[in-house]
């Protein structure tokens, strides 16, 4: 054994073993030599009195062997014991001392909890993202998720994606051989679904039919699809609903198999009720589960979607390989298959190569190259808990410091009477573990209502397993507790117990080094600086979330609504016989629609378009007057879109020159059109568009359209992209694009009433339609706006409790250092110092260590602002306007906390505070 | 040499409780006042005498320190407890009924049997 260890053994006067045989060697050599001397002296020689006297004793080798045994074991028990009870002692002890100081226990408690529980919040979220395995899959670590990453001949990664076209699927199937079962569905997508004569939206999943036995998934009853039933081309409308639906929608009716639902124009029959927690491979909820070859889909150039590999890419692959078949193997065959399918099936991309990567299954963990706005705050939120977490560590190491020192004299006695410094230290830490227990306790209910909000605000379309609190997130929740109250204890307890008992005895309650002043003082630095972080990444979000509120999008977005009908027809899934057979009857409907809501009062104008403002694209080729096309600007090809000419003032498109299409345009035998600015811009750089001509392809005339007016920018889809170019004609001209939607723009004030209107005079028009689809235009852009409220909301969130939190903490470093210098104030009265002075001594403590850390959190503002630059809409992380706020927010926030500390200072009675102590 | 007399179980225990009595003394001071008051009548292994200190010592009757011995050597001394003490006495009393009653059925003269 060491040194040190007998050292320490010998402090904490632990026996050993070897300590016992010792000791019994010790007392059997005084007993022989004692005798030895006695007999010498009653005249033996000296052999013969070391014989006679272990002649009296006996066998002595096994009586030393029993002594030690009898010993040892005694030793063993009494230790024990000994151990036991002390740590009862101690806790019992700390009980008693948490119990004396019940308002500054109850502090740190709550401090303790809210950054624990902010912590618990966030991890319960994370927990579900990164942490969670797809329930009701069997053994899915052994799944896999097939990407496909395409990269750019210059070695840029461009685009890293679970999504394939079909026609990979059975190309790349077919090459995997036995090796690996491939199963192929859509990601979950919300449709209408008719039940009885009710409507709702859930959320729908097209699978291959081996897609639930490459899961593994079971079935509450019923079965899944076979492969007849899903023929490409020739699929049977059967269905597999989720539990929840069974018991929401059918009341848990034993007799649902059988029963039909509706969905796109066709009627399913249910034929599976899914195992209670199956939820598919995905985060996001899947409710309805359909054969895929019941995908509706376009026959484009009389190749039907499923065969078609110049398309878009709608399914996921999830493969399980056969045991020993690892993910390179599966990733080169992949690969090996797309690459020999996309040559022979099409031109293929000349100037990238696509491979295929074998990953895991949650697509939190996915590879990829941007990250969605959801995941990205996620892994934010973390942060900026951790950063809550700090600040309420911070204050508790602040707060037990403060308690360490109003015990400075009882643990002086306590050294005194004899206490040992590591029993001392040791009953400190308990203390702060206890406190750290019960605040976990607290923090629990903390985490379990913010969890269960934070997964509602960041993640709402995804399905949650469980609740907020899985045990993963009990454990986390209490290990963090308690690594932390022993982090945050140990300064205090080492301080503490280095007590030096002469200057603290003498002193009395009151403190005596500057050192510790200045730790605390650091301590409220650091706070301040943290919550200055925080505070100005929300205020960051805020003038994201107003910037991009007040985008002009160039309708009036308050008043829009719009919509539109979908047939029940199988057949409309070819878009020539779309044309052919349900155009006419679609805007004569609309049209007829449009007549009747003329009179209402809650409605100022219709128009008919081809589509509707916010949400749609429309390109046809376009070229100049010499034939030349016109090229695509920020990747927009130029949008054509048909209205009628009360387009305009429906959607509220401002005129900028020229003038708008009028009735006699739509009767006019030569087609004319109306530009935006960008296109303008963009097209006729320095010239002037108005009185040129555009040729439209799909106008099937010769002549050039003529360009009558120019309308200020509005967004098609997404609101933060850059303006595109769009082009408006008249659409009862002969051109030939139908109108689509019905455009409305409500009364002021009128939007739900216009909405519910027109849904109603849809349903009337159309009864051999699927359910209207009307939308407000506020609505459809609600969405977009959600990354910038979320990250307002939460760096709202906590930076207001991490402003509570400093503020606390400057307070209670105030209110002692007020109570350690009351005499000193005292003093200062007595001797004529007016009251005024003393506030300002105290306030200019407090204030001196805020602004430093004010001071420093801008500089941590800075240096973390790029993490979330990427996140913020047209405001720079160095906004001063935003980072001088949250620095006043912090300075006003702690002069409010210093004002009651300087407030008792300034009350000082100089006679009660000089005979004190 | 004089009669060598076996002790009998059990009474080393009292005998070694009853020598504490007038205060705490080491395993060797013990030793010598059983062998110089009992005139080296009873024959006690000094082995048997430190076992029964530290049985009794297990059983919390006595308890040892180190202390200084009388020429100045570090020796271990052991103290009675309370524990001790009163078992000191229950033994004592348990002896003297027992030597007593042994001693009267020793003497009674021995008659035939009254049938």
């Amino acid at each position: 054994m060491s040194g040190g260890w007998e050292g320490v053994r010998r402090l904490l006067r632990i026996p050993t073993r070897r300590a016992v045989a010792r000791d019994v060697d010790a007392e059997l050599r005084f007993h022989f030599e004692s005798r030895v001397a006695d007999l010498k002296a009653r005249g033996h020689s000296p052999d013969a009195a070391t014989r006679l006297a272990e002649r009296e004793f006996g066998d002595l080798g096994e009586s030393r062997r029993e002594l030690i045994d009898v010993d040892e074991r005694r030793r063993q028990r009494v230790h024990r014991s000994e151990r036991v009870s002390a740590w009862r002692d101690d806790v019992r002890f700390s009980l008693r001392a948490l119990r004396r100081t019940p308002g500054l226990s109850a502090m740190i408690i709550v401090l303790f909890a809210l950054g624990i529980g902010a912590n618990a919040a966030a991890f319960s979220v994370a927990d579900a993202l990164f942490l969670r395995r797809p329930a009701g899959v069997a053994e899915p670590d052994g799944l896999m998720r097939l990407y496909t990453r395409v990269e750019h001949s210059n070695g840029k990664v461009t685009i890293v994606s679970p999504l394939f076209m079909y026609a990979t699927y059975p190309t790349i199937s077919e090459a995997l051989g036995n090796r690996t079962a491939l199963a192929a569905y859509s990601p979950p997508d919300s449709e209408f679904v008719g039940i009885g004569s009710a409507v709702r939206n859930l959320q729908v999943v097209y699978a291959s039919s081996n897609y639930f036995s490459v899961l593994g998934a079971r079935l509450a009853f019923g079965r899944t699809f076979t492969n007849d039933e899903n023929r490409m081309g020739a699929g049977t409308p059967v269905a597999v609903i989720s539990y929840v639906v069974w018991q929401r929608e059918f009341h848990g009716d034993s007799t649902v198999l059988g029963k039909q639902i509706e969905v796109e124009m066709a009627r399913y029959t249910i034929i599976g009720v899914a195992a209670r927690d199956f939820n598919g491979p995905d985060l996001n909820r899947t409710e309805i589960w359909l054969p895929i070859a019941m995908r509706p889909g376009p026959v484009i150039g009389g190749t039907p979607w499923y065969k078609y590999w110049n398309t878009t890419a709608i399914v996921r692959l999830i493969a399980r390989p056969r045991p020993g078949v690892d993910r390179a193997t599966i990733a080169a065959i992949a690969t090996d298959a797309f690459r020999r399918g996309e040559i022979a099936y099409s031109q293929g991309f000349p100037d990238t190569t696509a491979t295929m990567l074998a990953g895991p299954v949650l697509e939190s963990l996915a590879p990829s190259v941007t990250p969605p706005v959801e995941r990205a705050l996620t892994s934010r939120l973390l942060g900026v808990t951790l950063i809550v977490l700090l600040i309420a560590c911070a204050n508790v190491v602040n707060l037990l410091l403060l308690r360490g020192v109003r015990r400075r004299r009882e643990i002086a006695i306590r050294l005194s009477l004899g206490i040992s410094r590591g029993r001392l230290v040791r009953q400190l830490l308990i203390e702060a573990v206890l406190l750290s227990l019960a605040a976990s306790l607290v923090s629990l209910v903390v985490a379990w209502w913010g969890g269960t909000l934070l997964r509602a605000m960041l993640l709402p379309s995804t399905h949650w397993a469980s609740g907020a609190m899985t045990w993963r997130v009990v454990v986390a929740t209490v290990v963090v507790a308690v690594v932390t109250g022993l982090v945050a204890g140990v300064v205090p307890a080492l301080r503490a117990s280095r007590t030096d008992l002469t200057t603290s005895l003498k002193s009395g309650s009151r403190e005596g080094g500057a050192v510790r002043s200045r730790l605390r003082g650091g301590l409220v630095v650091t706070q301040a600086a943290l919550s200055v972080a925080l505070l100005a990444g929300a205020g960051l979000f805020l003038a994201s979330l107003h910037e991009v509120h007040s985008i002009d999008v160039g309708y009036d977005i308050d008043r829009l609504v719009y919509g539109t009908v979908l047939f029940r027809d199988p057949q409309n899934r070819d878009v020539e016989y779309w044309q052919n057979n349900r155009a006419a009857e679609l805007s004569k409907g609309l049209a007829d629609v449009a007549d009747r809501l003329r009179g209402d009062p809650e409605i100022d104008g219709t128009a008919l378009a081809s589509s509707p403002p916010m949400d749609g694209y429309a390109a046809y080729a376009i070229s100049r007057r010499d034939g030349s096309p016109l090229p695509p600007i920020n990747n927009h090809a130029p949008a054509l879109i048909a209205a009628q000419p009360s387009y305009f003032a429906v959607a509220g498109v401002k005129l900028l020159r020229g003038r708008l299409l009028t009735e006699s345009d739509e009767r006019a035998p030569s087609l004319v059109l109306v530009i935006n600015e960008t296109a303008a811009r963009t097209y006729w750089p320095g010239g002037d568009p108005i009185g040129d001509c555009l040729r439209i392809r799909a106008a099937g005339k010769s002549d050039c359209a003529m360009i009558v007016g120019i309308v200020r920018n509005s967004h098609l889809g997404n609101i933060v992209e850059p303006p595109t170019p769009e082009m408006f004609a008249p659409i009862l001209s002969n051109f030939q694009a139908h109108p689509g939607y019905l455009v409305v723009r409500a009364a002021a004030g009128h939007v739900a009433a216009a909405r519910a209107t027109l849904r109603r005079e849809l349903a009337k028009q159309f009864q051999n339609a699927e359910p209207p689809y009307v939308r407000s235009a506020a609505e459809v852009r609600e969405p977009e706006l959600r990354p910038w409220r979320l990250g307002a909301a939460l760096f709202s969130i906590f930076g207001v409790l991490a402003l509570i939190v400093a503020s606390i903490g400057v307070y209670c470093t105030l209110a002692y250092e007020v109570g350690q210098r009351l005499h000193e104030m005292g003093v200062r009265i007595a001797l004529g110092a007016r009251r005024g002075e003393i506030v300002r001594l105290v306030l200019g403590y407090g204030m001196r260590s805020l602004v430093i850390g004010v001071a420093g959190g801008l500089v941590v503002t800075l240096l973390l602002g790029r993490l979330v630059a990427s996140m913020l809409y047209e405001t720079q992380p160095t906004n001063p306007v935003v980072l001088g706020t949250a620095a006043a927010a912090l300075l006003v926030t702690g002069l409010l906390g210093s004002l009651v500390p300087a407030w008792r200072a300034m009350r000082v009675d100089p006679v009660v505070a000089l005979r004190a102590d | 040499m004089p009669t060598d007399v076996s002790l009998l179980p059990g009474t080393l225990d009292a005998l070694v409780l009853k020598t504490l009595i007038w205060g705490p003394r080491h395993g060797y001071a013990i030793a010598r006042w059983i062998k110089e008051s009992s005139e080296d009548a009873i024959a006690v292994e000094d082995r048997a005498l430190y076992l029964a200190l530290h049985r009794l010592e297990d059983k919390a009757w006595v308890e040892s320190e180190w202390g200084l011995s009388e020429n100045n050597r570090r020796a271990k001394y052991y103290r009675l407890t309370t524990a001790g003490r009163r078992q000191l006495k229950a033994e004592t009393e348990r002896l003297t009924v027992y030597s007593e009653t042994l001693i009267k059925l020793l003497a009674t003269p021995l008659r035939p049997a009254e049938s």
